[in-house]
């Protein structure tokens, strides 16, 4: 098991923080957008220049589920000033809405542009065991469930099935003038989700929502980790599923 | 030891009954009216003789080894029935009654459990609990409660259903349009017989060339996908799940006794592993029946040739939507069909051969026409009965000799009024050429063929030439 999941376990909680999902994810070589975790305002204006403006604030709490609505998300800061006011602002924001969440401190994460949005989910269900999920972001996730499923393991082929099974294939496909996405990128990042499934039984659920991804390459720009409530127990009761 | 249910030498029933409203008569008329060869031994302590049979008190009073037992008593004596079972060292058993685990009786699990226990302990393989019972139309077995099953044809199609209601929903069909069975059973709660166990048998069952299965839920899906791995790249398999609505989920656990679980991830799963999925009950043997006769088709470009033009259309309409293309014919082959169908009709894909109705040979030309042209990789035709008398000439000989010679896939719609092309179907199908009462159906029949093809290659690596 990786530390950053014995850790997260050792603490007793049931989910990885933002940062720490980045990391599981880069120890498993799925590619993130360049990030660092800032608690103080100087560590956070020193991530800014190297990561290089524009970048993007995410508020990192164990107590907030869904950043954006507290205002925990300041995005496209484009220079010291304008992320010393965001860092201010986000910490503002989440005292005056959950005046009682603990706050870890601050993502400073590289703003990617994101023409094209998809997500990865992975769960573990109660006949199948870990089943990897598939689908373009957004609207077409939420609303139209465009998405495929696959039982994992996976290989390349599924992998790909998966990818061209959607609905919304064509727009990965390119269409007009918007030209093909990495689509090989995609299927790495499913294979290697596939792989983390496997490899860690700890993991109950899994969502790399958004991933951007354009013609060059991939990238997880948030991730949600679950971990099993007693992981133990849960061994136990579903060997043959490991 | 599947195979000792399936090719018993001798049988017993258990609750064996005179009496025409008992189960345990109706398997005892089905045993004997279908044409069971091996012994047949009553057992039931209330008579000497049934339906002409001597008649035991006990399993460990027949004076001869017994292969497989049918069991027909009430669930409070399956077990006592089935320890004398195993002490007789019988190899199977078929346990026809329910109320164990799908039911709504504090007490099923109770005995599902205490009788997975003494099955366990003498090694019996069972068919059941909760099964209508078994077919192999091959052995002229029929031991099932319905002896209408042995009316079936013996084919290569085996069918095997979690229901045994499905069996009877499909086995009118099957006796109408004459489609044969290697073996057709129903599971019901699958004590220790499920669907993986099924299908590895089934790969080695020398009868069975294509596997029909109908799924409600399993306990362990990865066993069958496991099971599925091993047998597709050597038999294909089609499901019809049922499941996608939450109130089927329910229904099934109070079934069968178990879960119809997630149907996306059911849908993934059959993906993920070749299973061709069917949408109902007809497409589902419909599709076993092509895939038992024809050879897979080595691409996704399919010839659609018809009659007249509508059917034509549906033809073509219905490869499209399930994903097929249509074939973009050579050069040559159009400038060969332009010669012979005048220019008056859809010449080119779909080709309507209304105007040569009459015209036997020259339909056949342009069928061969079709056949040899290196773009097309699956035919489907569609004839319908019209006119009058013999003015209209069906190319059967030539869709058969140009089948054989070119080794693609076809699959073929006769609409007929019943009897009057009997035999033009007989033919076909004695030449392994799958014929469906309607367009559809031979369409998705055609599909089933391509998509196998698919799944061969893409999947299991397997070259088709």
């Amino acid at each position: 098991m990786k530390d950053i999941l014995k850790n997260a376990l050792a603490s007793g909680r049931r989910s990885l923080l933002l940062h720490e999902a980045l990391k599981l994810c880069e120890t498993y070589s799925i590619p993130v957008a360049k990030y660092g975790v800032a608690n103080t305002l100087e560590q956070a204006v020193e991530l800014g220049r190297r990561i290089g403006y524009p970048v993007v604030l995410k508020v990192i709490s164990p107590d907030i589920a869904h950043k954006s609505d507290v205002g925990g998300v300041m995005v496209s800061i484009m220079n010291d000033d304008e992320l010393q006011e965001s860092y201010t602002r986000i910490h503002e924001s989440v005292k005056k809405y959950l005046p009682n969440a603990m706050v870890i401190g601050v993502l400073v994460q590289e703003m990617v542009p994101t023409p094209i949005e998809v997500i990865v989910g992975l769960k573990r269900d109660r006949q199948f065991g870990p089943v990897i999920m598939f689908g373009l972001g957004g609207v077409f996730v939420e609303i139209l469930k465009d998405v495929s499923f696959r039982i994992c393991p996976i290989d390349k082929q599924d992998a790909m099935d998966m990818i061209t099974e959607i609905k919304g294939y064509p727009i990965l496909k390119g269409y007009r003038n918007i030209p093909s996405v990495d689509i090989q990128a995609l299927a790495d990042i499913l294979l290697l989700v596939s792989r983390m499934a496997l490899e860690e039984p700890v993991i109950s659920e899994m969502d790399l929502n958004p991933i951007a991804v354009d013609g060059r390459c991939a990238k997880v720009l948030d991730a949600r980790v679950l971990l099993k409530v007693d992981f133990t127990t849960c061994v136990d009761e579903n060997p043959s599923i490991m | 030891m599947l195979h000792y249910i399936f090719n018993p030498r001798s049988i017993a029933i258990v609750g064996a009954s005179e009496n025409p409203l008992k189960m345990g008569n109706h398997v005892l008329v089905s045993l004997i009216e279908g044409g069971y060869a091996g012994k047949i031994y009553p057992v039931n302590p209330k008579y000497d003789y049934l339906l002409n049979l001597k008649a035991y008190p006990s399993v460990e009073t027949i004076p001869d080894q017994v292969d497989l037992t049918v069991v027909i008593v009430p669930r409070e004596q399956v077990v006592q029935v089935m320890e004398e079972c195993g002490r007789k060292g019988v190899k199977g058993a078929i346990v026809i009654g329910a109320g164990f685990r799908e039911a709504y009786l504090c007490d099923g699990d109770k005995y599902h459990n205490e009788l997975a226990k003494v099955t366990k302990k003498y090694g019996i393989k069972v068919i059941g609990p909760n099964t209508f019972g078994v077919v192999n139309l091959h052995a002229s077995l029929n031991a099932s409660f319905t002896p209408a099953f042995s009316k079936l044809k013996a084919g290569n199609i085996a069918l095997v259903a979690q229901s045994g209601g499905v069996c009877h929903t499909i086995m009118p069909y099957a006796l109408k349009y004459g489609i044969g069975f290697s073996k057709v059973l129903s599971i019901g709660n699958r004590l220790n017989v499920d669907f993986p166990e099924m299908l590895d048998y089934l790969l080695t069952d020398e009868d069975t060339r294509s596997i029909a299965i109908y799924v409600e839920g399993v306990d362990d899906p990865r066993r069958l996908m496991d099971a599925a791995r091993r047998v597709v790249p050597h038999k294909p398999i089609v499901v019809y799940k049922v499941g996608r609505f939450s109130k089927a989920d329910v229904a099934s656990l109070s079934h069968t006794g178990s879960l119809a679980g997630d149907y996306m991830l059911y849908d993934a799963a059959f993906r993920q592993v070749g299973i061709i999925q069917a949408d109902d009950c007809i497409e589902l043997v419909s599709m076993a029946k092509a895939l038992a006769y024809q050879p897979p088709a080595r691409g996704n470009r399919v010839a659609v040739i018809s009659l007249t033009a509508g059917p034509g259309m549906i033809l073509a309409e219905t490869c499209e939507r399930m994903g097929l293309k249509l074939a973009e014919f050579s050069y040559k082959t159009k400038s060969r069909i332009d010669e012979i169908v005048p220019p008056m009709t859809m010449r080119h894909n779909p080709v309507d051969l209304g105007l040569l109705a009459a015209e036997g040979e020259k339909s056949g030309e342009v069928i061969k026409a079709v056949f040899e042209d290196e773009c097309v990789d699956a035919v489907v035709i569609g004839y319908l009965y019209s006119w009058y008398g013999d003015f209209l000439k069906v190319p059967v000989q030539e869709v058969i000799e140009c089948h054989k010679a070119h080794g693609k896939p076809v699959s073929v719609c006769l609409a007929y009024p019943e009897g009057v092309w009997d035999h033009l179907m007989k033919t076909l199908e004695e030449n392994s050429i799958p014929t469906f009462p309607t367009n559809e159906l031979a369409a998705k029949a055609i599909w089933s063929l391509v998509e196998y093809g698919r799944i061969l290659r893409h999947k299991y690596g397997v070259s088709l030439g």
